[in-house]
């Protein structure tokens, strides 16, 4: 029975990707400029003639590197920080200001400022912490001050130590709130990070890939870079869940 | 403080909104179990977390000689995303000895549980499980039958009797039944002190 449901499952999802490719290719049709639009077929095989190009592969991992350093970064910071603003009300005072702006500014204008102080490379790094950054400091710092005070009473009078009781009662509180700004945090820094790489085209980069077919108008190639983006950014984010979720299990806590 | 007492309250003094204890004033120096009654909102749990130190008097003194204290909450407080073996056993890491309580309170097979899993009545006894393990000096056990059905409850007050016999215990409870079964002194909490109750003075502080 679980097998047919499994079945129906990939049927479905795979006559929703058939019907959606079936809808670009009548939108191709319809406006037939390759320039406006590149039709799925000649997206397919400029994907497939990149692909066994060893550069394709070598600017895919040079973005995903640098993504994945600025969002580690991003996801070490905001614990940290969280953490210290919980247990430091001036700090916490100090910080909020400066999150708040960081939330509402533009990537184009940290970009072009970061880009002033350090080299291209290092921008999409900066970025991706900046702009994940203020999505872990808040959900870690709503996840502590949520902790059920109840629990925190049961551990002082069952003598809990500082590190039992973060590990009964603050981690498996906090978690899902880390869990949902990880989750957020994945994709936001893959955005940032690519628009980023757009405006200071690192040397090998999705970015300037990306850039290059603006100047060139390879629509096409432009298709398949975004696609590639999504993709990676859809595979970074399982992976990081399924370990954050083995994570959980491995420590015995049950969400 | 006298050397043989074990838990004394000194001119207390706690307020909410509205005073609770006033010049309180009450000494233990003998182990066994003790019920207290009062109508609801007459401070029985304030005095419970006064005597654990959760919570602090606005004056007098409150002194007891117990290492360990035992809290069995009105609310179960057992960790949701810990199964019921680990919530005892983050208290106590004799796996043999939680299980065995746990089978003395009538839970079998249990352990693996969460507690999402088990009704009401089954919550109730591991936390109080929970409390046992802990094995203070001083159980302050706030209504501990809430929701156990009337045989399971014999089982567990002749078993409460039998293990607490030697601690100083507290029972909070609105039940004559219970607190006669308990043959234990009865007390009704009021403003300055806990007053020593009939069965039948008892029930009619109920009303």
């Amino acid at each position: 029975m679980k097998i047919f449901t499994t079945q129906n499952k990939w049927f479905s999802k795979t006559a929703i990707l058939i019907v959606w490719l079936l809808f670009w290719q009548f939108l191709f049709l319809i406006i037939n400029k390759e320039v406006l639009i590149a039709s799925p077929v000649h997206v397919f095989k400029t994907f497939f003639s990149l692909c066994f190009q060893s550069t394709f592969w070598l600017t895919i991992f040079s973005s995903l590197f640098r993504i994945l350093i600025g969002y580690l970064c991003s996801v070490f910071f905001g614990i940290l920080f969280a953490i210290l603003c919980y247990r430091s009300k001036i700090l916490y005072e100090f910080f909020s200001p400066v999150i708040q702006v960081m939330k509402a500014t533009p990537v184009a204008s940290f970009s072009i400022l970061i880009l002033l102080w350090v080299k291209t490379d290092i921008v999409p790094i900066v970025i991706s912490f900046l702009m994940v950054f203020p999505s872990i400091w808040i959900n870690v710092s709503i996840g502590i001050t949520q902790t059920e005070k109840q629990y925190l009473e049961m551990a002082k009078i069952y003598g809990f130590s500082l590190f039992k009781t973060c590990h009964y009662i603050y981690l498996p509180s906090v978690l899902p709130y880390f869990i949902s700004a990880c989750h957020a945090g994945i994709g936001m820094a893959w955005k940032a990070g690519i628009a980023a790489e757009v405006i200071c085209t690192p040397s090998i980069s999705i970015g300037k890939k990306i850039y290059e077919t603006k100047i060139y108008l390879e629509t096409s190639e432009l298709f398949v870079w975004t696609i590639c983006a999504i993709l990676f950014s859809i595979l970074l984010e399982k992976c990081f869940l399924k370990l954050l979720h083995y994570i959980t299990r491995k420590i015995g806590i049950f969400l | 403080m006298k050397s043989n007492t074990i838990l004394q309250f000194q001119n207390v003094t706690f307020c909410y909104d509205k005073p609770i204890l006033q010049q309180f004033n009450c000494s233990f120096d003998k182990t066994g179990i003790f019920c207290i009654l009062g109508k609801s909102g007459c401070g029985k749990t304030t005095f419970l977390k006064l005597a654990s130190g959760l919570l602090f008097p606005q004056s007098g003194l409150i002194t007891h000689h117990a290492k360990k204290i035992s809290f069995l909450f009105q609310e179960n407080r057992l960790l949701p995303w810990f199964t019921v073996l680990e919530n005892m056993l983050a208290i106590n890491k004799d796996k043999e000895y939680c299980i065995s309580v746990l089978e003395e309170l009538g839970l079998f097979h249990i352990e693996k549980k969460l507690p999402i899993e088990l009704s009401g009545g089954m919550l109730r006894r591991v936390a109080l499980a929970r409390a046992i393990v802990y094995d203070g000096d001083i159980f302050l056990l706030d209504e501990p039958f809430v929701g156990i059905d009337l045989e399971k409850k014999q089982q567990i007050i002749s078993f409460l009797k039998q293990k607490l016999l030697h601690k100083l215990c507290f029972i909070i409870t609105h039940n004559i039944e219970e607190a006669l079964a308990l043959s234990a002194p009865l007390y009704a909490l009021e403003k300055h002190c806990l007053k020593v109750v009939s069965p039948s003075q008892f029930v009619e502080s109920l009303h």
